[in-house]
């Protein structure tokens, strides 16, 4: 009833050399072919012990050699699910004092230092705006932002944005 | 004579293939090209006019057809099959439709040609009439305000209103169930006048296709309901519930319409 | 918007999905509908009575037997008789059926993967079936992923041919790459309309263009909708963004000022963070509970005069300590330690719940081992259950009370199909009477039906070595029995007729080391051919045959450990703690488990390092083997030294009701019962105050005092309509490995896993890779599902506990048919709709210098991996340094800890140079760090 944890991919079962009373006889080596590609296939697929002994596993068991961000990105994509909890819920969690605004805006510097150097600022663009602030007011005093599949261009908001199209 | 009054009443008590002139008017494909030219979204007062007076007119001259066929020629039971299987007819149609003006004119169809069964077998056809169209104005209100919100009333595109718009779910339930002859509709009444009110009541002729059209009737109302009210709701689009003005009068004419099928009952007994 | 791309096909829809999308088919639905009652039926284990036939062929061959003579199937229009009747190996059907798709042999792969992720839970658990080696099921009924996906194949394909003929179209591969490609418009109206994404003013107008099959209609109307459709999001982002700098404090006005580059990089910035955005929270969640974690344990630091951390070696321990207790490291435990502590003088340890033991354990009465250890380890060692006197009652159930039979009877009525029928009128009134009692007086009512229960009787555990002279003893015991009861069966003749001689003489006979005729087969006149049937039969029915006895032999060889095993289990618990000497006079071995009724997820709430089981069992081997005289002197070799009169006492916590039950009591010297009952009052005491700390959690009202507040968990545990018995592992936050010097007294809320380990006694690190290798692995598991569920509970949990069904006995469904859920129920990690349990990876501490946890985990690939991944965030206490490491992406960055400095993390310092000491501030100043 037990096993190693790891995943043992090798575990197929012993293919059994076919009887030929069939009309169409797989050959062996595709027969096998088969059964690997199936294996590894489905090594994404956490494992799920019978609940009469429930273990805790981690359901992303079969992308831990990625990155935690990027892991929690493919597989919401594979699963069409959340990887993250909605907005309006952690902003609840920084009312009950779980989540520092401090370690908010502080994180949120860490973003823009990252950015920055791929976005630098031209001197003609005047004045910039006050990029931390916004987003942290993004992150604590918004709500939900819905989710559609339409993925206007910046110019396309911009434009919105700006209703007067005289200014550069 | 007799005949051509019949057959004019066809028009107004829904017989298929005469019927295609009320469908036309009560799914405004008629005046669509008129609101696009005018920039004007057709309300529901297009419509209220041919639901509560073509059934009136059809009444009428179905009576003065039958009081003029002294001959008993037996066209009027002739008329009757041809309503019943009218009625079943567009019942079936009704639940492939998911537009709410195609829901609306089939129902009322449906409904409508119900009423020959009544004339043929002796029912008096003025009350239950009313009553059935009276049972379609609820719905005909709430997919207005649909069409209001959203451009276009149809099922499927924006499930789950239970959730984003409470206010208007509940009501339109009601309204839902006030036009598939739920009990406490006018509706009900109207239906079991002609079924059990006439020289024919119990027979076969009369109990089929009027059992046979309600049953499609719920069946097409829960369909509806389904594709509407119940659901998970889309994120991108934006709700707007009904204002208590508006749900005060939906839910007070409901009620008013409730009293006005019980006093049907006490009427018609 | 993106057009529909082929590269995608095969990748992200499969061609069925393809058809759903754009014909608005339900082929999907059906699909797994179907599959599901297949492979249910075939992999239940015992659930249901009329057992599906033929499932010893492997799962397609079993299915596909029934399959072509099933008429609803037809009635779908699936003829799935063509396919299986040219072949009934799954290869060789998945091979057809692909070919027949005509879709290319490189896209296999990835077509299986999205094939098996839309059932994942079934899928999920034929692949561990698939894998679990000496799974009784999986033995007898043999399943695997190929079987599964060649179900769900060959089903698939008259569904996607059936809709080609309604609709006209080829759907296969090649067909569907030319219509994407050719028609790209029609198939991104088709999409919308039929996905449910349409802009609801259009769907009339799309419905009748693509009716009328016009291609430059659909084009020009494609273009439009697009246009608008991207016009009207660009146009609600707009409008949200202004609303965003409203309240940012940058009035309308002023941003319309702005020039369009300065625009242009704020609405860049502001979506390319949206995306990041969920893990900067989880960021912001795990940082905040870092800093106040460290400010805890630096102010615990501020008020203890410990020097380092805890007495070192040699010196003498906490004073007045008379009682130490181990624990496991379990968060609910961090409760009861803390409660116990105040209570009394006791010295508290945490270790992995199976207290290093991993045992395959055989309870009274049950002919199945269970291994009580975490699910990565496999135990060796088979432990035995024995009742303490023998139960009259002779052969069979000896000793099982007229309740115990009465209660199995009702329970195989309850699941015959002709059942309610009978069962309703016969015994109803008394299921009704249950039912009432249960619902309305659950805690009366439970007591009184205890009373009518015997309970379980009094057992001992063996765990020595059976010598090969008692194990033959023992088989050759075995074997007289047997002939006894085939004496018996086969002639009618009772033990009183035959002579113990002529019993050994069969049973030599039988193994082949006499011959025959037998002084039986003379004194009851048999002849010859009877007497040899009747050996033959005691051969092979009865199992009376060198094989078979040596294959008793071997299973006996299993059951206990050697002396030398246990001295070296015990031994390195005891280092692993950093209890090798001060030992009290007792010592308590605390496991723990849960109660509760009409629970499936009964097990999630027991112990995790057990297995999934309570870890009584574990406790009262580890206790039997300390208490061991000759353990105890080989201890003493490697330098352990138990004195005499030191005790350890089995113990269960029970999680739910946090009332701990002493065990073995009656193996107790005389002299100790005072003290015994002194604990048991201050375990209650201990109890009752933690469940007044979990009653404000769970949200029950009306809890003034500490005994209401126990009777009222006490009510959870047995009230079967309570979906919430208690909140379990849920809010689970760190895992700290340290001494217990370092967090004692701390208010952990609950959410900590705690592990004893002192450093100063383990110079190789062995023990700490120990400690790594195995609970921090469990511990992650834990808190990535809590994590998932709690984020997700509709994919990665199992939804509300409502609507469950039990499937076959291993699983559950909601609703009547649908996929297998996995994961936590929605009760467990949400408090309605808000989620309680705080998603964030496991914030794992360490107090060790930073140098050997490095070498640690260069010895540890699977940690290591976790590690530099970001699935565990590790924080290293040094004690020598006394600095705190934080690994943060890909780099050990120091934190600000012994107290006085600034709060403010400095990023990217070399770890060896201590921090500069700074005044404290605890507001937040401008911009200070790098």
């Amino acid at each position: 009833m037990r096993t190693n944890g790891d995943a043992d991919t090798t575990a197929t079962r012993p293919s059994t050399p076919e009887a030929t009373g069939h009309a169409t006889g797989t050959p062996l080596g595709r027969a096998l072919k088969i059964r690997s590609m199936v294996t590894v296939a489905g090594e994404f697929l956490p494992f799920m012990w019978p609940m009469r002994n429930f273990i805790h596993h981690n359901p992303l068991n079969g992308f831990e050699h990625l990155q935690f961000e990027e892991a929690v990105a493919q597989a919401t994509r594979l699963f069409h699910a959340r990887g993250y909890l909605r907005r309006t819920d952690y902003q609840a969690l920084m009312q009950e004092g779980r989540i520092d605004p401090d370690v908010i805006e502080d994180l949120v510097s860490e973003f823009l230092r990252d950015w920055a150097p791929d976005h630098d600022a031209c001197e003609d663009d005047g004045e910039q705006l006050d990029l931390k602030r916004i987003l942290t007011t993004l992150m604590t005093r918004m709500d939900q932002p819905s989710v559609g599949n339409a993925y206007p261009s910046t110019d396309a908001i911009l434009a919105r944005l700006r209703p007067s199209a005289d200014q550069p | 004579m007799t005949l051509a009054l019949l057959l004019l009443a066809g028009f107004f008590l829904p017989l298929y293939p005469l019927s295609v002139l009320p469908n036309a008017l009560l799914q405004g494909r008629l005046s669509a090209d008129a609101a696009r030219r005018s920039g004007r979204r057709p309300g529901p007062g297009s419509k209220i006019p041919v639901l509560l007076i073509f059934p009136i007119v059809g009444v009428g001259l179905a009576t003065l057809a039958t009081h003029m066929d002294a001959a008993e020629t037996g066209l009027p039971t002739l008329f009757g099959v041809w309503g019943g299987i009218t009625s079943v007819l567009y019942a079936f149609r009704l639940l492939s439709a998911k537009d709410g003006q195609i829901w609306i004119s089939h129902l009322f169809s449906s409904a409508l040609a119900l009423i020959w069964i009544g004339i043929a077998y002796g029912v008096d056809p003025l009350l239950p009439a009313i009553g059935l169209s009276v049972s379609l104005l609820p719905l005909v209100f709430m997919l207005d305000q649909l069409t209001r919100r959203f451009g276009i009333a149809r099922s499927g595109l924006y499930p789950g209103l239970c959730c984003r718009m409470p206010w208007f779910s509940h009501l339109f339930e009601l309204a839902v169930l006030t036009a598939i002859a739920v009990p406490f509709s006018p509706s009900f009444f109207a239906i079991a006048a002609l079924a059990f009110g006439g020289v024919a009541a119990d027979e076969v002729v009369v109990l089929l296709p009027i059992c046979l059209s309600w049953l499609l009737w719920t069946w097409a109302g829960v369909n509806l309901l389904t594709g509407i009210v119940w659901g998970i709701p889309r994120d991108d689009l934006t709700y707007r519930d009904l204002d208590p003005k508006g749900a005060l009068g939906v839910g007070g004419g409901m009620v008013a319409l409730g009293i006005f099928g019980i006093l049907l009952v006490e009427v018609a007994l | 918007m993106k057009m529909l791309d082929t590269a995608l096909i095969g990748v992200r829809w499969t061609l069925y999905d393809l058809v759903d999308r754009l014909y608005g088919s339900r082929i999907n639905a059906t699909l797994n509908e179907l599959q599901i009652k297949g492979c249910m039926d075939f992999l239940d284990e015992g659930q249901s009575v009329w057992r599906m036939p033929g499932r010893r062929q492997g799962l397609f061959r079993a299915w596909g037997h029934i399959a072509k003579r099933n008429r609803r199937l037809r009635l779908h229009g699936l003829d799935v008789g063509g396919i299986l009747a040219q072949t009934d190996q799954p290869e060789a059907a998945i091979d057809l059926v692909m070919t027949r798709l005509q879709i290319p042999e490189r896209l296999w792969m990835d077509y299986f993967a999205l094939e098996l992720s839309k059932l994942h839970g079934w899928a999920g658990f034929v692949r561990w079936r698939a894998q679990a080696k000496g799974y009784y099921w999986q033995d007898r009924n043999p399943a695997d992923l190929v079987d599964f996906i060649a179900i769900r194949l060959v089903l698939s394909l008259p569904l996607i041919e059936e809709a080609g003929k309604q609709h006209q179209h080829d759907f296969r591969y090649p067909a569907w790459v030319r219509c994407l490609e050719e028609r790209p418009h029609e198939c991104l109206l088709r999409h919308e309309l039929h996905s449910g994404a349409i802009l609801p003013d259009y769907a009339h107008r799309v419905e009748v263009v693509l009716d009328s099959g016009d291609a430059t209609r659909i084009k020009a109307l494609c273009l439009e909708y697009e246009h608008e459709k991207t016009a009207r999001e660009a146009a609600t982002r707009a409008q949200r963004l202004q609303e965003l700098c409203e309240r940012a404090g940058i009035p309308r006005a002023e941003l319309a000022g702005k020039r369009s580059g300065a625009l242009r990089r704020m609405i860049e910035a502001v979506y390319t963070f949206r995306s990041h955005e969920g893990f900067v929270w989880t960021q912001a969640l795990e940082r905040t509970y870092i800093r106040a974690l460290l400010g805890k344990l630096a102010a615990h630091r501020a008020i203890t005069p410990d020097p380092a951390s805890g007495p070192g070696p040699g010196e003498p321990r906490e004073k007045g300590s008379d009682v130490q207790a181990l624990f496991c490291i379990d968060v609910r435990s961090e409760r009861l330690r803390r409660q116990l502590e105040r209570v009394g003088h006791y010295e508290t340890f945490g270790v992995a719940g199976f207290f290093g033991v991993p045992v395959n354990f055989i309870e009274l009465g049950k002919g199945h081992e269970t291994a009580l250890c975490p699910a990565i380890v496999t135990p060796n060692n088979v432990a035995l259950e024995m009742p303490h006197r023998h139960a009259h009652g002779g052969h069979g159930h000896g000793g099982h009370s007229l309740f115990h039979l009465a209660t199995e009877v009702v329970h195989d009525l309850k699941g015959t199909v002709l059942a309610p029928y009978i069962t309703v009128e016969a015994v109803g009134l008394l299921f009704g009477f249950d039912m009432a009692g249960k619902t309305l007086a659950p805690a009366a009512y439970n007591r009184w039906r205890k009373t009518l229960d015997n309970g379980k009787q009094p057992t001992r555990l063996m765990i020595d070595k059976i010598s090969r002279d008692d194990a033959l003893d023992l088989i050759a015991t075995l074997q007289d029995e047997m002939v006894v009861r085939a004496v018996d069966r086969h002639f009618g003749i009772k033990r009183e007729a035959i002579t113990t001689g002529m019993i050994h003489e069969l049973r030599e006979i039988a193994l082949g080391r006499a011959s025959a005729p037998s002084d039986f087969a003379r004194r009851f006149d048999l002849d010859a051919a009877a007497e040899t049937l009747f050996l033959t039969s005691l051969r092979l029915e009865y199992g009376l045959n060198p094989d078979q006895a040596k294959i008793q032999l071997e299973h006996l060889a299993r059951i206990g450990f050697r002396i030398e095993r246990q001295a070296l289990l015990v031994g390195n618990l005891l280092k692993t703690i950093g209890l090798v000497e001060g030992f009290a006079k007792i010592v308590l071995v605390v496991g723990h488990g849960s109660s509760s009724q009409n629970n499936p997820y009964e097990s999630a709430l027991d112990c995790g390092a057990c297995g999934g089981d309570r870890g009584l069992v574990n406790a009262r081997i580890f206790a039997a083997m300390a208490n061991r005289r000759e353990v105890r002197e080989r201890l003493a070799e490697r330098g352990i030294r138990i004195p005499d009169e030191t005790w350890f006492i089995p113990a269960l916590h029970d999680t739910t009701t946090d009332e701990t039950t002493l065990d073995d009591i009656e193996q107790l010297p005389p002299g100790r019962l005072t003290q015994v009952a002194r604990i048991q009052a201050d375990l209650a005491a201990a109890g009752r105050l933690c469940a007044r700390e979990r009653c404000s959690e769970l949200g029950e009202t009306d809890v003034d005092s500490s005994e209401s507040a126990a009777d009222r968990v006490k009510r959870n545990a047995m009230d079967w309509t309570q979906v919430r018995p208690e909140w379990g592992l849920s809010k689970n936050a760190s895992f700290i490995v340290a001494g217990r010097s370092l967090t004692r007294t701390l208010d952990l809320e609950g959410r900590a896993f705690l592990h004893s380990y002192d450093h100063r006694l383990d110079p190789s690190g062995e023990l700490l890779v120990g400690i790594l290798s195995g609970p921090l692995i469990v511990a992650q598991w834990i808190n990535m599902e809590h994590y998932f569920s709690a984020v997700d509970n509709e994919v990665f949990g199992s939804g509300s506990k409502i609507y469950h069904n039990v499937v076959g006995r291993f699983g559950v469904m909601t609703g009547n048919v649908g996929d297998l859920r996995t994961g936590l129920p929605a009760q467990t990690v949400l408090k309605g709709e808000r989620p309680y349990h705080q998603p964030m990876r496991l914030v794992t501490l360490i107090e060790a210098p930073l140098t050997c946890v490095q070498d640690a985990l260069a010895k540890v690939f699977k940690v290591r991996e976790l590690v530099q991944n970001g699935w565990v965030r590790l924080l290293v206490l040094d004690p020598v340094t006394g600095c705190a490491s934080l690994f943060e992406q890909g780099r050990w960055t120091a934190q600000p800890w012994p107290p006085g400095t600034e709060w403010r993390i400095k990023a990217s310092q070399p770890v060896t140079a201590p921090p500069p000491r700074r005044p404290r501030k605890r507001v937040a100043t401008p911009e200070t760090s790098a």
